[in-house]
């Protein structure tokens, strides 16, 4: 059995004696045993150190000078494509955040503008849920979001505000110059820059006024109020005309106006000049209701049936002449 | 070639001392030269990045063995595992693996825990007559073929084969006192 095995070990068995010798060790557990003793200790004898290796020695140790080299050079390249990956991450998230963080704050500047041409007029829902209508040849200007501690819009012409509620956020609403504060409330601006006077009337709520000519005087209206300023004054008084807030729906309403305070507004809502030739018509007074759409032609017509006067108009000037 | 570091002296010195040995000792399990080389530079390379192993090893022969053993066993159960699904199973190569494999299993480093077995083999070794020692160092130790053996020497090759056979049993004689170390009892 012993030489069969050590044979093998040698390597110098036929093909056929090898394949027969593998098989039998598959099923004869001491053949398989006694060629485990022999293959061990015949490898145990491979370790014994011999002068030759030496030179085995030096060629293996070059080859593994190679070898960590290689790896060295692969570490280097992959911790290059890590901070690649990692600097990339960083410009990356940087540029999203700061893009985030700019556009919110932009939010603040970014303001819309409304304007409302002569003879037509406009109502829109701001961010907050407040409501306002425009009068003709009118601008208001507001924020796409109200970020920050308050809620701030311009006006220029007329609007009525219907404020939505925010006790922690106070409406204000700039015009010329006066600084309106509200809550939530319902009121009416009239603030056209031709006009002889600023309106303002409080409907509902209440409202702080303050004018920038005259920075301590701050006047907080009662509902039902109105206050007009005139240059440097300050007038409050009651509302003469509920009827007046009409505007919103396009009706106009004058209560018992002189001719001289209704063709100034009808010269703001509908963008024309009106010349009077005979002032003694301004005085007269009076009260009626028109809708918007009609035009002013058709206006003016229906005022001459009470009293007289003749109209002249010139559309290459703009201008509407009333004779008496 | 160099390799930069503090312990590249003492490294160097022990690649050249353990390298032939280890590669010689896979070789014979694996069957293939080039797969003993990539282990064995395997083994070397873990050595290297863990340098402490370096200082704190004062059987440094052991942890040579035993990191080539474990790598040589990793391979024949992969090898005989790929073999078996890719080929019929009574192959007659992984019948050889099959049988190194549980060689290699059953070999137990704890051998080289007894501090004068390296001696030991040596002095086995020489213990063979002459030719025979000769004849041996010449085919296992430094690889050379039977034919070359027989040229250089001026003897047949039959010559050189008995030989061979001279000096396995007398070598299996004189270590047989060490096989229960040597192997683990399976059965």
């Amino acid at each position: 059995m012993d030489e069969i095995l050590l044979k093998y070990l040698l390597g110098e068995l036929e093909e056929t004696e090898q394949r027969d010798l593998l098989c039998q060790m598959a099923d004869d557990q001491a053949l398989c045993a006694a060629y485990i003793r022999m293959q061990n200790i015949y490898a145990l004898t491979l370790l014994t150190p011999i002068h030759s290796q030496k030179d085995e020695g030096v060629k293996g140790f070059n080859a593994f000078a190679n070898r960590l080299q290689a790896k060295r050079k692969k570490k280097i390249i992959r911790s290059m494509l890590q901070y690649a990956a990692i600097s990339l991450l960083l410009i990356a998230s940087t540029f999203f955040v700061t893009r985030a963080l700019f556009t919110q704050s932009t939010g603040v500047q970014e303001l819309n503008t409304l304007y409302v041409p002569a003879g037509q007029r406009a109502q829109l829902t701001l961010h907050d849920g407040t409501q306002v209508w425009l009068n003709a040849q009118s601008t208001l200007t507001y924020p796409a979001r109200f970020t920050g501690k308050r809620r701030e819009v311009t006006v220029e012409g007329e609007a009525y505000f219907d404020v939505a509620e925010n006790r922690k956020k106070p409406f204000v609403v700039n015009t010329q110059q006066l600084a309106m504060e509200v809550l939530g409330t319902e009121f009416n601006v009239y603030s056209y820059p031709g006009a002889n006077c600023i309106k303002t009337d409080l409907l509902e709520g209440s409202l702080a006024v303050s004018s920038k000519l005259s920075p301590n005087v701050k006047i907080t209206l009662k509902p039902n109020e109105q206050v007009i300023v005139k240059g440097e004054n300050m007038f409050v008084g009651e509302i003469q005309n509920s009827d007046y807030f009409l505007w919103k729906e396009g009706i106009y309403t004058f209560e018992n106006e002189r001719l001289l305070d209704i063709l100034e507004k009808l010269q703001l809502y509908y963008d024309v000049t009106i010349i009077v030739k005979d002032p003694e018509i301004f005085n007269v007074r009076y009260t009626g209701k028109f809708r918007q759409r009609d035009g002013i032609d058709e206006i003016l017509r229906i005022i001459q049936k009470i009293q007289k006067f003749d109209i002249e108009k010139n559309s290459e000037t703009n201008t509407i002449t009333l004779t008496k | 070639m160099k390799i930069s570091s503090q312990h590249t002296g003492q490294f160097e010195e022990i690649y050249l001392t353990h390298y032939a040995r280890m590669k010689r000792f896979a070789a014979e399990y694996l069957l293939c030269e080039e797969d003993a080389e990539n282990i064995v530079q395997d083994v070397f390379m873990e050595l290297w990045e863990q340098q402490f192993v370096l200082m704190s090893h004062t059987n440094l022969f052991a942890y040579l063995f035993t990191a080539t053993k474990n790598r040589c066993l990793d391979f024949l159960r992969h090898k005989t595992i790929v073999r078996r699904t890719a080929e019929m199973l009574m192959d007659e190569q992984n019948l050889q693996l099959k049988m190194k494999l549980q060689s290699l299993e059953a070999f137990d480093e704890k051998i080289f825990s007894e501090p004068n077995i390296e001696s030991i083999v040596q002095k086995a070794i020489e213990t063979l007559p002459e030719k025979c020692r000769t004849i041996f160092v010449m085919s296992k130790l430094e690889g050379k073929k039977q034919k070359a053996i027989a040229a250089e020497l001026n003897l047949s090759i039959h010559t050189v084969e008995s030989q061979m056979a001279i000096a396995h049993r007398k070598l299996k004689e004189a270590l047989q006192d060490y096989i229960p170390l040597l192997i683990f009892l399976l059965i």
